[in-house]
């Protein structure tokens, strides 16, 4: 059996709207003009919607606007003639950040890195041509709804188009929301529709007057931050409405103020109403008040276009007269103080709300008429110097003075008891009033008096009453601060002697630690987790756990170490009041946000109970130039400024730095732009930034770019923090890790390939240099071996007996020939002994050796042996000896004879190359041979050029092709000839 | 239904519309048509009224179409006034007629008798400039005649009618107009 938080919380809140809005005027937000103002000029900004990352994005007549606080980048329409004039109808960012911006023409664009907008084309919508008033993403679904063509849903499967013909209560749609279960609610000209998609279609329910809510034109809602909406109408006010109970209420009573434009809910606080000719209103859900601002600074308001709560807890607003009003919503303001109070000493807030306060001269309060605030003094009787001001549990209120001790006074009779040292009290100087449901402490000059609270404490002859003095329980005079915590401990801020404490009637001291001290003690605070907070006068803020002390000062973000008052906010925030402003300290985060001038705060007062805290968790303050009130937060802003790297310049061009990290060696001067957003204070900004890789250290600036000229090759991270406060802690930052790659002479694959290059060419040349040197041996072997061969052959014992036969036979026959015939056969042999050595010889040399010895056989042979030399060649080259060896091979192995004679050809074919051939009639009788002729000449051919000898042979013929060397040179072996 | 479906439904019927349905169910038309200005301003009142209003009702698809000749309009408190109001406030040379036209948020029968408050929605062009206004009007039904009575303001600045400092004390801001027309389908 629980009962849900949601529940009892809507009940709570239907109960707060039992009573109507009344009219009233309050304290006042401070409306200050945002500086996009100046920037925008002319336009008119008509939608502004604020980005997760903190942008604020403002649709204009004339475009899209990018505000960050300070500046703002402009994203132009497109280039198109009916994109002239035309309005932006709505604004959204998706689940992927993407911001989505609408126009009147039903098309949607989303900015580029490059200041464009491209347009979004979504699968299955067509034929759309009204202004897309709200976009949601549900699932994998798009939803969008239309002002004239009603809602679109579009799915991965299919389009849907629900219009009045599916059951809508007409095709203008102002603004849709989407419950987690997808059920969308649709603001009409005819109520709310709620629409749920089902598998064949949708079931759509139409909330119309019968059903709980009038059949007004609704013109926009909000949620309240729970289940139920506030919904603007067109001329019938606003609404709040439970959807659950299916019931409404009407907040303003009798509606006089007009279309509503806009509405802006800050739950449990306010509503804001922006209305179309009747200003802005304010309505306060806790007194269920509210005022109407026409005119701001005496000049009119104008239209309220749009109105926008962000994550920092400022109000935007945009009015077609004063463009963009910015205004901080966690502080209110009395802007006049009345002259006649001097010297505001004393502040209490009442049960009742009404602030109380203590001056020089007595009491007063302050009053609200006819829209000006005055103060109206009370109990003339009390003509006193007013130091503390009290209001204990029974709505007494106490009223410590200097030197006249204390006068309570009781609402309920309306009467004054005065109390002096005679009832009990140290001394007559009040400096501070705390009590609990039973006692209450006073603090004096002199020490603290404890008085019992009773029912009768006006008419009581005595009020029992504990005394603690100096000597013997305490060990300080003068009582700055008493503070009662949540475990009736009692807290005395001292002068001079730190903290003494009460506790079960028994008083410790705490005067510091080794490493904190502190004397003066002004203000004691208890945060939401029993910790206890104090200042001391120059040792800034410091925490006590029951354990150790910690203390805070400049280095942790605080401002000024003369703080001089400090209390918990409900959501446990601790407000830091000094002369410098007002800081906001987390005690979970340690964040602090600085306030002043940039919400309009003035100079603050330095007295010590110019400070006080509401029932309802609202603190005041009084300043010198105003009354403010900080508004207890309902909801949780953020703290500290967002960080985003904006855009990354890689040698002079933007690059996609979400996709690309890796550069090349030549790519290395890098321009990083970056912003820190925060709305409240954008002046406020620093940022901290550092290049790993290269900055040992944060760099600090408030420049919003960093230059990194040539960067070397490596590994990078730039990282970026921002701060409103000095302090950069929390701190959100953006980091962007990118390596630029060395040039490819200094990389390892480059080196190692170079290396095995070399090595490997190394063992090319020198494996060709061991086998061009063993075919040099080789061709010089083979030479020898012919040259030895050749020798042999041609000293064989056959031939000279042959020849010397034939000399023999012709010398008788015919002197002159065997005279020739010697000649011949010395010529020949000369020949022989000349060429051995060459590797080649021309073949005109050769040939005409072969010529001779061709005469020598042919005088052996006759008619028998004929040759025939057919060459056409003549600066051409062949190895020595080897036609004649041809030659001589076809003679030893083919008969020669009358009935058969020998023809032997020498030729050349059509590729140039010299073909010996003879016929074929080979011996029976294999001649006895080495072999070697053939194939030695096929060696040597194959030491000496690319191309082969071949080696024909058939029945009628056997034929030796030779190829011809084209000259000595080019010859794969230099001739030994030209080398020596 | 599939949303092609659904759609070629609503597309054909679109079409046919008007030959089929409406050829029978006819538009009202205009029998008399008044409209009234009147400007409420600290140092002058200024009347003027043109009986030139034409109108037609779609009884069908609650559609309307309202317009006026701004050069009908007579009355005044001068024939300089009138002449102003032509020449420099209404330009009435450039922008001769003021038009509003839209679609009736109610659903309304048009064949039971009886006076009905209904929102006519619609595009209000007046100097050229178009704004969306939801006018409130009573509409009495009776023998097939409708009898239209709206009151509404329209505020200069909003169609751009710009008014010379030094006569803005003697005409207002804020326009009255009423209008009051009788229809019957033709």
């Amino acid at each position: 059996m629980t009962l849900s938080w949601h529940k009892v919380n809507r009940v709570i809140l239907l109960i707060l709207f039992c009573g109507i809005g009344q009219y009233s005027f309050a304290q006042q937000p401070n409306f200050l003009p945002s500086t996009a103002n100046d920037l925008l000029g002319d336009l008119t900004a008509s939608k502004i919607f604020e980005s997760s990352f903190g942008y604020l994005w403002i649709g204009t007549d004339q475009g899209l606007y990018r505000f960050d606080g300070l500046e703002y980048k402009a994203y132009d329409l497109p280039k198109d003639s009916s994109f002239a004039s035309i309005a932006v109808s709505t604004l959204y960012e998706t689940e992927k950040a993407e911001i989505w911006v609408a126009f009147a023409n039903g098309q949607i664009f989303s900015p580029t890195f490059s200041g464009d907008l491209q347009p979004i084309t979504l699968t299955g919508l067509s034929g759309l041509y009204s202004p897309i008033r709200s976009i949601v993403e549900y699932k994998d679904q798009i939803w969008l709804a239309t002002y004239g063509q009603g809602l679109y849903v579009l799915t991965p499967d299919s389009t849907y188009n629900f219009t009045v013909e599916d059951g809508l209560s007409g095709n203008d749609l102002y603004q849709m929301s989407l419950d987690s279960t997808g059920l969308a609610y649709l603001a009409t000209d005819r109520g709310v529709n709620t629409l749920q998609l089902t598998e064949t279609g949708a079931i759509i329910q139409k909330i119309t007057l019968a059903e709980g809510l009038p059949a007004n034109v609704i013109r926009t809602m909000e949620s309240d931050g729970q289940d139920g909406f506030f919904i603007g109408t067109y001329d019938n006010g606003v609404y709040y409405w439970d959807p659950n109970s299916n019931q409404e209420q009407v907040l303003i009573e009798d509606w006089d103020y007009g279309v509503i434009n806009s509405l802006s809910v800050f739950p449990e606080r306010e509503i804001w109403i922006g209305t179309e000719r009747k200003g802005l209103i304010q309505y306060d859900l806790r007194t269920k008040t509210y005022q109407v601002f026409s005119e701001i600074d005496g000049l009119s308001i104008g239209r309220i276009l749009d109105l926008h709560k962000d994550q920092e807890g400022n109000l935007w607003i945009l009015s077609n007269a004063l463009n963009i009003l910015k205004t901080n919503r966690r502080f209110d303001f009395i802007p006049v103080i009345s002259p006649e109070v001097k010297e505001i000493q004393a502040l209490l807030t009442d049960v009742n709300d009404q602030l109380w306060l203590g001056t020089q001269t007595g009491v007063f309060q302050l009053k609200s008429e006819n829209g000006q605030f005055k103060y109206e003094r009370k109990f003339p009787e009390i003509q006193a110097n007013i130091l503390s001001l009290y209001q204990d549990p029974r709505g007494n209120l106490w009223i410590g003075t200097f030197g006249e001790g204390i006068y309570i006074y009781s609402p309920s009779d309306e009467k004054i008891r005065h109390l002096t040292t005679e009832d009990g009290l140290v001394d007559g100087s009040v400096l501070s009033i705390d009590g609990n449901q039973e006692h209450i402490w006073v603090g004096t000059l002199a020490g603290v008096t404890e008085f019992h609270l009773g029912a009768d404490i006006i008419t009581s002859e005595m009020i029992p009453y504990h005394r603690f003095e100096q000597e013997p329980q305490l060990n300080a005079t003068f009582i700055y601060k008493v503070f009662v915590d949540s475990k009736n401990r009692v807290w005395l801020g001292t002068d001079s002697e730190g903290i003494n404490l009460i506790e079960e009637d028994q008083v410790s001291y705490f005067k510091g630690t080794d490493s904190i001290a502190f004397n003066t003690v002004y203000s004691i605070t208890e945060d939401l987790d029993g910790n206890i907070w104090f200042t001391s006068a120059n040792n800034g803020l410091i925490k006590f756990d029951g354990e150790t002390f910690l203390s805070f000062g400049i280095e942790d973000g605080l401002r000024n170490l003369n703080i001089n008052s400090l209390t918990t906010d409900p959501k446990g925030n601790i407000l830091l009041v000094h002369t410098g402003g007002i800081d906001l300290f987390d005690p979970n985060s340690e964040a602090v946000i600085y306030y002043d001038e940039n919400i309009g705060l003035g100079k603050l007062e330095p007295n010590l109970n110019v400070f006080s805290q509401a029932p309802n968790g609202d603190i005041w303050l009084s300043g010198q130039e105003q009354t403010l009130k900080y508004i207890a937060p309902s909801e949780a802003f953020r703290v500290s400024p967002q960080t985003t790297l904006d855009e990354i310049n890689v040698n002079g061009s933007t690059i996609d730095f979400t996709q690309k990290n890796r550069f090349s060696y030549y790519k290395n001067t890098f321009l990083f732009n970056f912003k820190g957003i925060w709305l409240t204070a954008p002046d406020a900004l620093q940022y901290r930034y550092k290049l790993e890789g290269l900055d040992d250290d944060w760099v600090y600036t408030r420049d919003q770019e960093v230059n990194y000229v040539n960067l070397n090759p490596g590994n990078y991270t730039f990282t970026i923090g921002t701060t409103a406060n000095n302090y950069f802690a929390p701190e959100t930052s953006q980091s962007y890790s990118f390596t630029i790659r060395p040039p490819f002479w200094q990389q390892a694959w480059f080196i190692l390939s170079t290396i095995v290059f070399i090595v490997w060419i190394t063992y090319l040349s020198l494996r060709t240099r061991e086998r061009r040197l063993m075919k040099e041996s080789n061709l010089r072997r083979e030479k020898i071996e012919s040259q030895f061969e050749a020798l042999k052959s041609q000293i064989n014992p056959h031939f000279l007996f042959n020849s010397f036969n034939t000399l023999v036979a012709i010398i008788e026959e015919s002197p002159d020939m065997a005279v020739s015939y010697v000649e011949r056969l010395s010529d020949f042999y000369r020949s022989i002994l000349q060429y051995r050595d060459k590797t080649v010889i021309p073949l005109e040399e050769e040939l005409s050796m072969v010529q001779n010895y061709y005469y020598l056989l042919q005088e052996r042979f006759g008619d028998n042996l004929k040759l025939n030399i057919q060459t056409k060649e003549t600066e051409a080259y062949v190895p020595p000896l080897c036609i004649q060896m041809l030659v001589e091979n076809a003679i030893k192995h083919n008969i020669v004879s009358t009935r058969k004679p020998l023809q032997i050809t020498i030729n050349q074919d059509d590729r140039g190359k010299l073909v010996v051939s003879n016929t074929m009639q080979p011996k029976r009788k294999k001649p006895q041979s080495t072999s070697f002729g053939l194939s030695s000449i096929i060696a040597r051919y194959a030491l000496l050029s690319d191309k082969r000898v071949q080696v024909k042979k058939n029945n009628q013929e056997f034929s030796v092709s030779l190829p011809l060397i084209k000259s000595r040179y080019t010859s794969k072996l230099i001739d030994t000839d030209m080398i020596s | 239904m599939k949303p092609f479906e659904r759609n070629f439904i609503t597309f054909s019927l679109l079409f046919l519309l008007p030959c089929t349905v409406l050829s029978q169910t006819s538009f009202y038309r205009v029998i008399r048509g008044n409209v009234a200005l009147s400007s409420r301003a600290p140092l002058e009142l200024i009347n003027a009224r043109s009986s030139s209003v034409q109108a037609i009702i779609d009884p069908a698809r609650k559609s309307f179409k309202f317009n006026i000749p701004i050069t009908s309009f007579e009355g005044f408190n001068s024939t300089l006034q009138r002449q102003h109001f032509n020449t420099n406030y209404m330009e009435s040379s450039i922008y001769p007629e003021a038009k509003f036209v839209g679609n009736i948020i109610e659903d309304l029968d048009f064949r039971k008798e009886g006076t009905f408050t209904v929102r006519a929605k619609g595009k209000l062009t007046i100097h050229g400039v178009t704004r969306e206004r939801i006018i409130k009007s009573t509409i009495k039904i009776q023998s097939g005649i409708l009898q239209i009575n709206a009151n509404f303001s329209v505020l200069l600045e909003d169609h751009n009618i710009m008014i010379p400092k030094i006569v803005n004390q003697k005409i207002a801001e804020e326009i009255q107009i009423q209008i009051d027309a009788k229809l019957a389908q033709s």
